[in-house]
């Protein structure tokens, strides 16, 4: 479980502390997709660049089981949590297999040979057979996407946080994104996403939690509340922030 | 024509030994300047700053650059020992002050071309576990290299053409071998054209290895 405790954070903007994000106090559950769905600048971002600790400068804790993150060691810390960026940035002088097989090289200290066996296997599993040997440049958004998630679990990381992850996505390669977190989730992988995509957020509802302003103002979780169809979705969700966020007036 | 080979003829071996002087102060100046320029330029880079280390490399490079190089040539030779207590001949003079020169420049190229890799490059590797040094290694290093190589060249090609300063500490480089042709032989303008064309000959083979290595470094073709 990845427990926040009172998050908040502030950054400076012409001399004033300006406040990111206020108070946040959440549960993440293994093997569960948590959405974070907000609109711009409501925060999304930062808390997930927290959660990775890509920014240290908060206050409140961040906690994997009992081990405060902010004092864990970079190797344990890449085998409990994988983050993909908006832009996926892969490294653009690699090809996927190195870009792949090189963070297993450098943390497990096995050979090469067995660290591009096990990248090969990974990235054939999310249908990248054909690209092993190609440059990033080479391959579609989509794509270049399966190989940063493949790249992010080669550590198999327990949760995987993704941000915006379906921005440059068509809704074919959506949909395959979302078979493959789907199929992932099933192996045991958590997933903690930002997005403010709506059609995305819709198919892959879960637990959500929704933000404004650096607050989480609302909490679902559907499958606790026992949802399981469209319409007992939209009954749940009427008169709530995130029913008229992913619905719009016209559901109430 | 037939005059002009027969100069030729006669000046060879002179020719040959100050080509072979240039050459090799060219060389191991050029290796100086690369080291200790990718050092200073990496020290003093936005993800990798040093507080008050960096501050100082910064003004090394600041001096380096705001020095002519003959100037610097002069306090290497003639100041230097004074300080350090024994004399350099003018060969490791010559050395010593074309690659501290010629590193203030290599320093700003590194320095500019590692701040131009996306930031989220760094926090990518950040993100697999890499520490700061292995990012470095690994990631930024091989892509800043792509980057800058175009610029090094200049460098190296201007690293080149500085090496006729050193004939004023008594190195008997190419263009001295040439100015002391033309007041033996008394013919300035197939002389010193021949030394024009030496030069260029070997600029342009640093062009051609230059545009070589990019081609190899290209990611994919049109990258």
């Amino acid at each position: 479980m990845l427990k926040v405790t009172n998050l908040t954070q502030c950054k400076d903007k012409q001399g004033k502390a300006f406040p990111i994000l206020s108070d946040i106090s959440i549960e993440f559950l293994p093997g569960r997709i948590s959405l974070l769905l907000g609109k711009s600048g409501s925060g999304k971002t930062s808390l997930l660049r927290c959660l990775a600790q890509l920014e240290k400068n908060y206050e409140g804790s961040i906690h994997y089981k009992e081990e405060d993150l902010k004092e864990m060691p970079a190797i344990k810390r890449c085998q409990r949590i994988g983050f993909v960026s908006q832009s996926y940035a892969l490294f653009p002088h690699m090809s996927c297999i190195e870009n792949c097989s090189q963070p297993i090289t450098i943390h497990l200290g096995i050979s090469k040979k067995q660290a591009r066996e096990q990248a090969s296997e990974l990235l054939i599993s999310l249908g990248m057979e054909k690209y092993l040997l190609s440059k990033p440049q080479q391959l579609s958004g989509g794509q270049q996407q399966r190989v940063a998630i493949a790249r992010a679990l080669v550590l198999s990381p327990s949760f995987l946080l993704l941000d915006e992850p379906t921005s440059a996505l068509d809704p074919e390669n959506t949909d395959l994104f979302i078979g493959i977190i789907k199929k992932l989730q099933q192996q045991g992988t958590g997933f903690i996403i930002s997005s403010q995509d709506m059609s995305f957020a819709k198919k892959i509802l879960d637990r959500v939690f929704f933000l404004e302003n650096g607050q989480v103002m609302e909490h679902h979780s559907m499958i606790e509340n026992g949802v399981d169809s469209l319409v007992q979705e939209k009954k749940q969700l009427a008169g709530t922030r995130l029913g008229e966020f992913l619905y719009g007036h016209a559901m109430l | 024509m037939d005059n002009y080979f027969y100069l030729l003829a006669r000046s060879l071996p002179l020719v040959i030994k100050g080509l072979s002087t240039t050459l090799q102060v060219f060389f191991f100046a050029s290796c100086l300047s690369m080291i200790l320029g990718t050092c200073m330029g990496v020290c003093s880079s936005n993800r990798l700053k040093i507080p008050v280390f960096s501050q100082m490399v910064e003004l090394i490079t600041f001096v380096l650059r705001g020095i002519p190089f003959y100037v610097q040539l002069l306090i290497v030779y003639f100041v230097l020992p004074d300080l350090i207590g024994f004399n350099l001949d003018p060969f490791a003079a010559s050395v010593i002050a074309l690659g501290l020169c010629s590193s203030g420049y290599v320093a700003q190229l590194v320095r500019g071309s590692i701040n131009a890799i996306p930031l989220c490059q760094w926090e990518a590797a950040f993100s697999l576990g890499y520490s700061r040094a292995r990012s470095l290694y690994h990631i930024i290093l091989p892509q800043m290299f792509r980057i800058v190589l175009p610029s090094f060249n200049n460098e190296l090609d201007s690293l080149l053409k500085s090496t006729s300063v050193i004939s004023t500490i008594g190195m008997l480089e190419l263009t001295r071998v040439g100015m002391n042709l033309v007041s033996r032989e008394m013919e300035p303008v197939p002389i010193y054209l021949t030394i024009a064309v030496i030069y260029l000959l070997f600029s342009g083979l640093l062009n051609i290895t230059s545009k070589k290595l990019e081609k190899r470094l290209l990611y994919v073709k049109g990258y």
